[in-house]
């Protein structure tokens, strides 16, 4: 038997994370007791499981602690794909806070309140945000302030108006801001408009102001003594609601949100491209990541016989929109936004806290669906190094191949000299070939371009 | 002689005080110098606390505007079907 705990639990005093045999457990110290008992009896934790809210798990031997003097060991149900608030497009994010903050106050409603506000703590299950940790809920204490205000701002409202009101990559900040992106850094980047505004002034303005003006304090502030009564709490959350729900995306600008309609393929090509796709993939794709995957059509596509599927694309603007189409039709997929020249890597302390994306695999089946010339030629990596990086995601991979005299080829060609000499069929073939078994290759119809079905060496 | 008496300001008076103080702090206060011994909690609860009147006296407004207003609705309901 092994057994080992997982990154990024390792802060939470009342209750550890670990895989055992390949199994997720949890365990809570007997500090937790009076906490979860009070969830438990309050109703709320089953009617959050009913609806979807919080990840179910079950309670098991508590013999299988991972060390001795656990109170009670529990089995939440696993996350096909653990995600992070950077790899999230507005809309996702928008809908983890707003999540968040209905935890809260139905919390408030039965004597409880959440002691964080980790968006590290929502993940993405069946196209809905789901609460994965079921200790993050305690007793409220009458006249208590909310421990986790700054923390929600810190991880959701600060990225979330930095998205709207400058620009969405700047979601990417939170990859360096572990513990969310710090209030004084959010407000001088914001446009001075957003001061004159009441709620943003508050939360990031004023906030970030208070925390640096009593930042250096020696003596205990006599203020922290006062008490914030239940609906103090209640309309604190409710301004935040407000705040969060009228945010709005950007329009997007140039980009892949609009590929679909402009791609190029004729219909008879693209229905052809579609019809392989799914043949190479099989019966059984299994755990299915499409690199490059734009709106997310041909994860559609395999999502009916996969296991899961998860969608990346570098685009917000393909990854708003995908996202907003699950909302309305949810499927096992997860649209995430990922720059596969610079994809997550591992971060946290230790490196350890939060897995980077080949850590978060292998996927049975890959798609790279016309990728592979933006990074080699758009990225100037060698094919041998695509190969070999593919090989490392996937034990089966569906690539597709398009030449030099392609369109699009020629169109990234177009305002720089070519100097790809080496982007040939025969040395794809060759460089794949090291580290793949060729399985199937089909032409696409009225087109140059060649699907490949490789299986890993 | 000494100073001259500051006069007793209610609570209501010192909080809107601090906010304003917290406003003009916002474009005077410079940066922080030495971040290992900052304590982001006092300042962020500080805030709260100082907020949570005023934010409690719009969140009852609120409820209450949409109290009558649903009342009102179906008092219109019940006299539009008479």
């Amino acid at each position: 038997m092994t057994a080992h705990a997982v990154g990024g639990s390792f802060r939470d005093p009342k209750g550890s994370v670990f895989l055992r045999d390949g199994v997720l457990y949890r365990q809570l110290a007997p500090t937790a007791e009076a906490d979860w008992t009070l969830f438990a009896q309050s109703g709320l934790l089953t009617e959050l499981q009913d609806e979807q809210r919080l990840v179910h798990h079950d309670e098991v031997d508590s013999g299988l602690a991972l060390s001795p003097g656990a109170w009670k060991v529990i089995r939440p149900e696993p996350i096909p794909f653990v995600s992070y608030p950077w790899e999230w497009c507005f809309g996702q994010l928008k809908d983890a806070a707003l999540l968040t903050l209905e935890l809260e106050r139905r919390g408030l409603d039965r004597g409880l309140s959440l002691a964080d506000a980790s968006a590290f703590n929502i993940q993405f299950h069946h196209s809905r945000p789901v609460l994965i940790d079921s200790l993050s809920f305690t007793k409220y204490e009458a006249g208590s302030p909310w421990a986790a205000y700054r923390q929600f701002c810190q991880h959701f409202l600060a990225p979330l108006l930095l998205m709207s009101a400058v620009d969405v990559r700047l979601g990417w900040l939170s990859r360096d801001h572990l513990d969310g992106i710090p209030l004084d850094l959010a407000a001088r980047l914001l446009p001075r408009r957003t001061r004159w505004r009441p709620a943003t002034a508050l939360h990031i303005h004023l906030h970030a102001a208070s925390i640096r003006k009593h930042a250096t304090d020696r003596n205990r502030d006599e203020r922290l003594t006062r008490r914030v009564s239940r609906t103090g709490r209640l309309g604190l959350v409710d301004s935040l609601e407000t705040l969060v729900s009228r945010l709005e995306c950007p329009p997007p600008g140039a980009g892949w949100w609009d590929y679909e309609e402009t791609h190029g393929y004729a219909p008879e090509a693209r229905a052809a491209k579609e019809q392989l796709v799914v043949e190479l993939a099989g019966d059984a794709p299994g755990v299915v990541w499409d690199l490059g995957a734009n709106t997310g059509r041909f994860a559609e596509l395999l999502a009916p016989r996969a296991r899961h599927v998860v969608a990346m694309d570098l685009d917000h603007g393909a990854v708003e929109r995908h996202w907003r189409r699950r909302r309305e039709q949810p499927a096992d997929i997860l649209p995430l936004v990922m720059d596969l020249n610079n994809p997550t890597p591992s971060v946290g302390w230790a490196l350890a806290e939060r897995a980077s994306l080949p850590e978060r695999g292998p996927a049975d089946t890959v798609l790279a669906l016309a990728l592979v010339h933006h990074l080699a030629i758009g990225n100037n990596v060698p094919l041998a190094s695509i190969a070999e990086w593919l090989s490392r995601l996937g034990t089966r991979v569906i690539v597709e191949w398009v030449p030099k005299d392609d369109p699009q080829v020629r169109r990234l060609l177009v305002a720089r000299e070519d100097v790809f000499p080496g982007y040939q069929q025969t040395a794809f073939e060759a460089a794949f070939g090291a580290c793949f078994d060729q399985v199937r290759r089909a032409s696409i119809p009225g087109t140059g371009r060649i699907l490949y079905c490789f299986e890993r060496r | 002689m000494g100073w001259p008496k500051m006069p007793v300001l209610s609570s209501r008076s010192r909080c809107g005080r601090s906010l304003l103080a917290l406003a003009v702090a916002t474009v005077l206060v410079p940066g922080i110098a030495n971040a290992s011994y900052v304590d982001p909690l006092t300042g962020s609860v500080i805030l709260q606390v100082l907020a949570a009147g005023a934010l409690s006296l719009v969140f009852t407004m609120k409820r209450s505007m949409r109290w009558f207003g649903s009342r009102w609705s179906a008092l219109r309901e019940t006299l539009r079907r008479r």
